[in-house]
């Protein structure tokens, strides 16, 4: 544990030193691995289907805001639906706007989640989303992710029925039945928003406890809850669930919670004091748990010289003024001071 | 030399200005009722449009069934769910928009408030030491 510790205070550090870059790289990442993850969802515009597009993209979204993130897979989203039909690209957009206006307006701050979801998804750990959501944010979280799962799922719709949709044959209402059939009766999207939601508001009110261990338990619970909703909801509701994957993703989603908990609160509740005291008004229960923290050594070079007689060289600091040494003794103050009096 | 408290000091208020201070400085521009109504404006045009397009897309779904029995049906009693539904959506939308606005105001004012406490602290430093300064240099400050 302490050599974890120390790690995390050396990434720190190093964080806090390159914070600029930092950041920077892992927009660059995250934008790449969105792109990426819609490019291999969607893939219809071979134009756009580029290692290099995508790549381009991503370095402009490392240096701009993150809402521009979400802005320029919206508009990928867009573009993939267009080859597919005017239609298809038609409803892409309304069904984006549409989420702006009615959800997403009031959740600004927390589009990371939106662009956070598909990514998670193509990842197949789903669950990390709702699980680091409670953790890191809040109830509010749950919106921009739900989104995120409509848009996930509108991709995979339009992936699956690419070939109908696609078909000349196929009429203008009818494609518009195809999809909002496919988003209004998909039971598997409704089972992962009710999923989405439920795990997320269970975490943040368990996080939020006072209770030892609280961000753990609320973790643990999470992944269960997931596990547990999403069996039961495909046994109830006829959806194909994969058990394994299920179980494998909110495993993986627990690694992630428990990450997440190791980086941001580190505390160390074998230490943790309680006191209670009152005023005029009130009666405080106060629970103080300390902060795990482990100081670095830092390391000290020691020359060990075998020549006695040699005296160790200083360098000089750079801020420092060279004093010339004067011999006292042959040193003139009158004259000096006379010199300096002439000069003023 | 350097005043390491000024620069901390200085160095939160402009993380502060740069950060979420920028979103509460804008909205401390207005006044409370100010900011509220001109959001329930903006959240009317919003919501109108959003029910717009919903009627689009449920026209556009059911078009084929509205063609073939729009003579059988109530059209009076269609128009009256479609505005009621409309009145919903929008009171729905605006007390929703009125408690988030209240939210943000109460939020910004508080953020605010802290930035300008900050700020008068500096200027008490930065008069500490212009008196300082003048009481070495033998200046008089203009009071």
């Amino acid at each position: 544990m302490t050599v974890l510790l120390e790690l995390k205070q050396k990434i720190k550090d190093f964080y806090s030193e390159h914070d600029v870059l930092l950041l920077s790289v892992f927009k660059f990442l995250l934008a790449f691995l969105l792109f990426s993850s819609i490019n291999s969802s969607l893939g219809f515009m071979e134009k756009l289907d580029n290692i290099f597009v995508v790549l381009i993209l991503a370095i402009i979204c490392a240096v701009l805001p993150i809402n521009v993130m979400t802005v320029i897979g919206c508009v990928l989203i867009i573009m993939h639906c267009y080859s597919v039909g005017i239609e298809v690209a038609g409803f892409a957009v309304l069904l984006i706007v549409l989420l702006m206006i009615l959800f997403l307006r009031f959740t600004s701050e927390d589009s990371l989640a939106l662009v956070l979801t598909p990514a998670a998804f193509h990842f197949h750990i789903p669950a990390a989303v709702p699980i680091g959501g409670g953790l890191l944010k809040g109830p509010t979280c749950a919106i921009p992710s739900v989104c995120g799962v409509i848009l996930y799922f509108f991709m995979q719709i339009v992936k699956d029925k690419s070939t109908v949709l696609q078909g000349k044959e196929t009429e203008a209402v009818q494609k518009l039945q195809i999809l909002l059939d496919g988003l209004m009766k998909n039971q598997e999207m409704w089972l992962n928003v009710l999923a989405f939601t439920v795990v997320l508001m269970l975490v943040y009110t368990i996080s939020r406890c006072s209770f030892d261990y609280s961000w753990r338990v609320a973790d643990g619970v999470g992944a269960i809850v997931y596990i547990v909703i999403m069996i039961l909801g495909g046994m109830f509701l006829n959806v194909n669930v994969h058990m394994g994957s299920v179980i494998l993703s909110a495993v993986l989603s627990l690694i992630v919670g428990f990450v997440l908990e190791f980086a941001v609160l580190g505390v160390d509740y074998s230490r943790s004091e309680k006191t209670q005291f009152e005023d005029d008004e009130y009666v405080y229960y106060v629970k103080a748990v300390p902060k795990s923290y482990v100081a670095q050594k830092e390391k000290s070079i020691k020359t060990i010289s075998s020549d006695y007689d040699r005296k160790p060289e200083k360098e000089p600091d750079d801020d420092a003024i060279p004093v010339e040494r004067v011999d006292e003794e042959n040193f003139d103050f009158e004259k000096q001071l006379e010199e300096s009096l002439k000069d003023l | 030399m350097l005043n390491n408290q000024k620069i901390k000091k200085m160095h939160k208020l402009a993380l502060y200005e740069s950060g979420e201070g920028k979103k509460h400085l804008a909205i401390s521009n207005y006044y409370r009722s100010d900011y509220i109504g001109l959001a329930l404006i903006k959240n009317f045009f919003l919501t109108t449009i959003a029910y717009g397009l919903l009627l689009l897309i449920y026209f556009g779904y059911r078009s084929e069934y509205l063609m073939e029995n729009i003579h059988k049906m109530n059209l009076a009693l269609m128009a009256l769910q479609i505005i009621g539904l409309y009145i919903i959506m929008v009171v729905g939308y605006s007390i929703l928009t009125y408690i988030y606005c209240s939210v943000k105001y109460a939020k910004a004012q508080k953020g605010i408030q802290e930035y300008y406490k900050g700020l008068t602290q500096m200027k008490k430093a930065y008069d500490r030491e212009e008196r300082r300064n003048g009481r070495i240099t033998g200046r008089r400050t203009k009071a």
